[in-house]
């Protein structure tokens, strides 16, 4: 079976300082129709830029130097502009982080909602007014409260504008950037649940990015990982959290305390993420490895285990 | 205990890595200095007396023994250019010293101490910026000097432009005060039990400090307009050469009906330079200190 | 394998070194001209509505609640970066008590070195300008502490060294932006600590910290805890953390207490229903673990206009025709477990 996207030796890096930041650098996952994949990792580590590249949505200083990202079989990374602005929001969209601060303040949530798809489908404007208001009401905001203003909203609803807004034009592919962060585990719990139910409803495939692995146990079906510019795992979820192969994932699994479990304190992992802009030869995470030896100091290169598991490391 | 201000030799050539990237800052700083220079060796530089007089050399277009031509005096307008950039240079830095220890400290107070004290100063440094700048500076030296005070016509001018150009620094110090007084870190220091002049002194000082010192440079530009425009008028000491004056003599001499254009063009072209030089100097700091304004550099 | 369950004291050290009673804090809405000329009511921000619970010496005690609740006021009152408008803040250290609400300037300088703060923002919370030795040095230069030079500096080395700042010589010359986000929560914990305080308020310690090193600041908070049998009051959103770190837990809903008990108790058995809901829908890094969530809808109360009895009531799964017009009080049901619920025993439908 063809996955909907599969990325394939993507390398985004930034320029700065005369040199190249490689924040995200070779990395290959897919993600298959309906499925709903976690990218994890800590601040720093690339899935955000991961996400950038997929959009092509990437700042001025950074660039997509090599590598394929295949939707539906065609390579976003050379296609045309025109194409891309057909790509772009009708097949795969986004919710940034943050993004429920960046409601225009003086448009009604449902112009805003509306908004997408007037920019993308020729089509009158009651017709795109009527979708947004059933967007507002599938993402369960009340329908009375379409016509009012981003200030009256809260956090928690603002974001379900936000989801509403990537969902305008129908999408097959919705990328979360830590879509669930800034809010109180109430409405976090509320957000993600309604992600799923949408998920299940429209068929959508989508991609978590976020460094909660709680939030991917939760809600997605696979997890990839994702340390210092480099994917060094990929498995689905259960067998990832039962039996984590790469000792990144592990140390990061013991960072998250579980009230079902003993009231242990969490480990840390020694030492701290490596400068991007002039990353160890070798693998990344050495540094900080437990298991590490001298067959380390060259990079490894990802393998597949047990016919669907990803793992990148020598110890494995 | 080490003093909680950065060590000086350390700011500078930090500083002088970032600055010397910016282009424009760069130019600026080089058209000031060469300005200063000039007035520190205007002795050695002016070939003749700037006063002195002489009825045989009058009207002179550019020529070998008077480079920049000579006025209906027969005064060697290069000379005089030469001497009047110290009374610019005097001038501008001194107006925006007064003028930037006003505003500093009216903004600092006016945005530290919110409620009623800080909004009294808002609404005095309000009224401040709406009075008409112009009309207020001419009418104040002509009272100043009315009142036959025994100070120097050039110190009345000086002090005038300072306290008259304090409003735009006080405004924009106290914005930035606003904020920095809300950062975590003023916390941190309250818990720990600083005083609010502590606060003040070493912790807000110091991060506004780069707009303080932007501002200022920015200052001198106007302030150096505002003396040329006064001694255009004459307001100033008729007696002092400034390139305001040369100005005055050329435009009340008629010396564009004469087309005496090197009498008019030489204190014009300066006071641009001058101008700009300061101008360009201050807005890169600006630039540099405000990271948004930075432009993204492909 | 470390736990957090420690040993809290000796019998004399077991006494409360704050007790808070009925604390109120309100702050005044500003309205615009027009408003406050129409109404002549004003209107308040009830940000704390009357709260009380006692810290005992050595012991961390969790405030948890969703934003809005008035956990951080409760702690900027403590501080007094905010102005409490009713009740007591009792602060009891060396046999001596200090009644802080009421307390004039030469008292709270007195004991301000013995109450601290830990910030939640690594980014923020450190001057740019201030070195490391600067930032250290200021609150014992502030409190005139620390006796000579060399007592001080040996002071601040040894406040590094504790944080895991190792070897403490070589970060005093350096600037916050040298150093990374672990690195500066360090710096900020040093600099709390270089006072030696006895009660340290920690507001969301690590949620701004990769959760890689967060194990790490929370050790040396434990540390701390241990070695000078100092009491914290633990500000946080996140029950996972109050569940490893917490002695005693106090749920906060819309300026109120809730429920308070050892956190074990709460977690495994919590009563009141707001509190049994939240633990419900604590994210677990568990895949295969399925429990019933129970999602509540709607979002708090306004906290201008509060509604009449009890607050929780028009979210409450169990509500019942009592709660709209009685408003319960934090009641103890035995066993060092108060509830604030008339129905607290009754499940949930």
């Amino acid at each position: 079976m063809t996955a909907l996207l599969q990325v394939n030796a993507l390398k985004t890096f930034y320029r700065a300082d005369g040199d190249y930041v490689k924040a995200v650098d070779d990395v290959s996952f897919h993600v298959d129709v309906g499925e709903s994949l976690g990218l994890a990792g800590e601040s720093g580590c690339g899935k955000t830029t991961v996400a950038l590249s997929l959009m092509r949505l990437l700042p001025p200083n950074a660039s997509i130097l090599g590598g394929e990202i295949l939707y539906d079989g065609q390579d976003i990374v050379k296609m045309s502009d025109r194409r891309l602005r057909r790509t772009r929001w009708k097949k795969i969209s986004i919710v940034f982080q943050g993004a429920m601060n960046a409601l225009n303040p003086v448009k009604r949530i449902v112009e805003q909602i509306a908004e997408p798809i007037l920019l993308h489908e020729k089509i009158a404007k009651d017709e795109a007014t009527r979708r947004a208001e059933r967007l507002v009401e599938l993402v369960g905001i009340d329908k009375s409260r379409a016509r009012d203003y981003p200030h009256e909203f809260s956090g928690g609803m603002r974001q379900r504008v936000m989801i509403a807004m990537a969902l305008a034009c129908e999408p097959r592919l919705v990328i979360l950037d830590e879509p669930t962060t800034a809010l109180d585990v109430m409405t976090k719990m509320q957000i993600q649940q309604l992600v799923k139910d949408i998920q299940k409803e429209m068929s959508l495939s989508t991609i978590l990015i976020t460094h909660d692995l709680s939030v991917i146990a939760e809600t997605c079906e696979k997890v990839a990982i994702m340390y210092a510019g480099k994917l060094v795992e990929h498995a689905d979820v259960v067998t990832m959290f039962e039996n984590p192969l790469h000792p990144y994932t592990s140390g990061l699994l013991k960072g998250f305390p579980n009230i079902h479990a003993s009231r242990e304190l969490p480990v840390s992992i020694p030492g701290s993420p490596p400068d991007l802009l002039h990353p160890p030869p070798g693998c990344r995470f050495a540094p900080r490895c437990p298991l590490a030896s001298k067959e380390c100091e060259v990079d490894p290169p990802g393998k597949t285990v047990d016919g669907n598991r990803y793992v990148a490391c020598w110890k494995r | 205990m080490k003093p909680a201000v950065t060590p000086i030799w350390r700011t500078v050539s930090g500083f002088w890595n970032i600055y010397s990237r910016v282009r424009k800052g760069v130019l600026g700083l080089a058209l000031v200095l060469f300005f200063f220079a000039i007035a520190a060796f205007a002795s050695y530089l002016s070939p003749f007396d700037p006063t002195k007089i002489d009825a045989r050399r009058t009207w002179l277009p550019p020529n070998s023994l008077n480079w920049l031509g000579t006025d209906w005096f027969g005064h060697d307008i290069f000379s005089q250019m030469v001497y009047g950039t110290r009374v610019s240079l005097l001038v501008g830095v001194f107006a925006t010293l007064i003028s930037a220890v006003v505003g500093t400290l009216i903004g600092l107070f006016g945005g530290y101490y919110g409620k009623r004290f800080g909004e009294f100063l808002e609404r005095v440094i309000d009224f401040f910026l709406v009075i008409p700048y112009l009309p207020l500076i001419i009418v104040l030296v002509a009272v100043v000097e009315a009142m036959e005070i025994p100070i120097p016509v050039l110190w009345v001018v000086i002090f005038v432009i300072g306290i008259t150009g304090w409003s735009g620094t006080a405004r924009v110090i106290r914005s930035q005060v606003l904020t920095v007084r809300e950062r975590q870190f003023i916390d941190r220091a309250r818990t720990a039990g600083a005083g609010d002049l502590r606060i003040l002194t070493r912790h807000i000082l110091p991060n506004v400090f780069p707009l303080v010192f932007a501002n200022a440079v920015l200052t001198v530009a106007g302030a150096v307009l505002s003396e040329v425009t006064l001694d255009f008028l004459g307001l100033g000491d008729p007696t002092t050469v400034s390139w305001g004056m040369i100005l005055h003599l050329a435009l009340s001499n008629n010396a564009v009906y004469r087309d005496a254009w090197w009498w008019v063009i030489s204190p014009g072209v300066a006071i641009i330079l001058l101008v700009m030089g300061f101008t360009l100097i201050g807005y890169s700091i600006e630039e540099i200190s405000n990271p948004r304004l930075r432009e993204r550099k492909a | 394998m470390a736990t957090a369950m420690s040993h809290v004291g000796s019998d004399e050290t077991l006494q409360n070194v704050l007790e808070v009673r009925d604390l109120k804090v309100w702050f005044p809405v500003r309205t615009g001209i027009l408003t406050s000329l129409a109404k002549s009511e004003e209107k308040f921000i009830h940000a704390v509505d009357g709260i009380s619970f006692d810290v005992r010496r050595g012991e961390v005690f969790c405030l948890v609640g969703e934003s809005g609740c008035g956990k951080t006021t409760t702690a900027r009152c403590i501080l007094k970066l905010v102005e409490a408008t009713s009740g007591t803040i009792n602060f009891r250290d060396d046999g001596e008590t200090i009644e802080l609400c009421s307390a004039g300037p030469r008292q709270i300088r007195r004991i301000r070195p013995k109450i601290q703060l830990i910030f939640q923002d690594p980014y923020e919370s450190l001057d740019p300008k201030h070195s490391v030795l600067d930032q250290l040095s200021e609150p014992l230069d502030v409190n005139r502490v620390g006796g000579s030079r060399e007592e001080k500096m040996k002071k601040i080395l040894t406040a590094l060294s504790n944080v895991g700042l190792i070897p403490p010589e070589t970060f005093l010359h350096r600037y916050p932006h040298e150093l990374s986000g672990g690195q500066r929560q360090r710096v900020g914990i040093a600099s709390s600590m270089v006072l030696d305080p006895i009660f340290l308020i920690a507001d969301e310690p690590v949620s701004m910290v990769d959760v890689s090193m967060r194990a790490d600041i929370l050790r040396i908070m434990l540390d701390i805890k241990k070695r000078e049998d100092a009491s914290f009051l633990f500000i946080t959103h996140d029950f996972s953390l109050a569940w490893v770190m917490g002695d005693t837990i106090a749920v906060m809903y819309s300026g109120k207490i809730v429920e308070r008990a050892s956190s074990f108790d709460l977690i495994r058995d919590p009563k009141h229903p707001y509190t049994r809901a939240l633990v419900s829908v604590v994210p677990v890094p568990d895949p295969k673990f399925r429990h019933k969530r129970v999602i509540l809808h709607g979002e708090v109360p306004d906290p201008i206009d509060v509604p009449k009895g009890c607050r929780f009531h028009p979210r409450c799964p169990i509500g019942k025709e009592k709660c709209k017009i009685e408003e319960p009080e934090l009641r103890s049901i035995g066993g060092e477990r108060w509830v604030a619920c008339h129905f607290w025993q009754e499940p949930f439908p």
